[in-house]
């Protein structure tokens, strides 16, 4: 296929495609790795960590836009927790009011991240909300005074070959998923990252909110590297707040009784 | 014309059955899932903008004679401009049918299920109503 893509000739043809390929498949370019692709040694920076830089495809985390992803009644609620999600209303979502999704809802879009990184810092870069987060590699205690932030003070190090990223200071006015989990003021977020191939990238994330939740929530998935479409850069812009008109039509969800 | 049925019979047919697309609202909030319709009529704006893509359509009920503009929610940019798509895809002008899901609040407002020219082909696909997420009506 051929895309200098302005005239219908292509698009017709991707249309067509598309009708045909699964959900899962259509985050583009998350192909995943050929074993032989992905069988070299895990890609290293002059100090000898994991090199996470580059371009990844977030699809993997995406879960449907819900952490309980069909099992409900599996999400290890408290009372509270469970409370929380039975008050919530879909036509307060706070992205829906293009608020920033916090954590760890940042990773739920499927828009790609840049990771940059040196010896004291690691870098993400969101396309979604276009985004970044810093992670500082150096310090082992979290500032006292950050408190009610939408991405928290964060810490990382590294664990062997994964880093580990540990979040505290997040404000209670973000909701952990589109389907409107909640958490408190006191949520950490863990998130493990780990470069397992020149090609693929563990990331695992950890909600620890015993307000909440009776124990950790984890959700894991593979990252892939994400290549540029023909014609446009590896990370687009999304503003969310350039022409939300949806706003003035949302209406609430609560079960009326 | 609004044919409320034929979109809900046609949407067990493969080719016509898109892609969950992300929305930074919940679905749920905003549209019926269970209000499925489709109509014809002509392009008169496209809004290429975040966090969604736009279209407004003049449908004309066959029935009157009158004709009301309808506005259709679409995908975001980024996921548009990955699939192909761009500004100039779609212009005003251009005769499409439009399979949608009804806005709850009744005005004349749906999110685009798929959208086709009269000689078939398909343009800025896709719907975030399939998407697991924000549903609101899961507590259960």
């Amino acid at each position: 296929m051929t895309i200098s893509i302005h005239g219908f000739a292509v698009i017709a043809t991707a249309a067509v495609l598309y009708a045909y390929i699964p959900a899962a498949a259509q985050t583009p370019p998350a192909k995943a790795p050929s074993p032989a692709a992905n069988s070299g040694a895990v890609p290293r920076t002059p100090d000898g960590q994991p090199d996470l830089s580059g371009f990844w495809s977030m699809a993997a985390l995406r879960y449907g836009g819900n952490l309980a992803m069909g099992k409900e009644s599996e999400v290890p609620y408290t009372d509270p927790g469970r409370q929380a999600y039975k008050d919530h209303d879909a036509k307060d979502d706070p992205t829906g009011l293009c608020q920033p999704p916090g954590m760890p809802r940042m990773l739920h879009s499927p828009f790609p991240m840049m990771v940059m990184q040196d010896k004291n810092h690691v870098a993400f870069l969101y396309e979604y909300m276009r985004i970044w987060r810093l992670i500082d590699l150096n310090r082992t205690q979290h500032y006292p005074d950050v408190e009610d932030t939408f991405f928290g003070d964060s810490i990382g190090k590294w664990e062997g070959d994964t880093l580990v990223i540990d979040t505290v200071g997040l404000n209670d006015r973000t909701w952990l998923d589109t389907a409107g989990h909640q958490h408190s003021a006191d949520m950490r977020v863990v998130e493990r990252i780990t470069r397992t191939g020149p090609e693929s990238m563990d990331y695992e994330v950890t909600v620890i909110d015993p307000k909440m939740y009776a124990k950790p929530w984890i959700h894991k998935g593979t990252l892939k590297p994400q290549k540029a479409t023909k014609g446009l850069p590896e990370l687009l812009e999304y503003f969310c707040t350039d022409h939300n008109i949806d706003v003035g039509h949302l209406v609430s969800t609560k079960p009326t009784k | 014309m609004t044919k409320t049925n034929l979109a809900a019979a046609l949407l067990g047919v493969g080719l016509l059955v898109s892609a969950p697309v992300f929305g930074h609202h919940s679905f749920a909030a905003e549209y019926d899932r269970s209000k499925q319709f489709e109509v014809k009529g002509t392009v008169t704006k496209v809004e290429w903008m975040n966090p969604h893509a736009y279209i407004y359509v003049d449908v004309k009920d066959e029935s009157s004679g009158k004709v009301a503009n309808w506005a259709f929610e679409l995908g975001n940019l980024s996921t548009l401009m990955r699939q192909g798509w761009r500004k100039d895809s779609l212009k005003p002008g251009d005769v499409v049918t439009v399979q949608a899901y009804r806005s709850k609040d009744g005005s004349n407002l749906g999110n685009g299920r798929s959208v086709v020219l009269a000689d078939g082909r398909k343009v800025f696909a896709g719907s975030q109503a399939e998407e697991g997420g924000g549903r609101g009506d899961d507590r259960n």
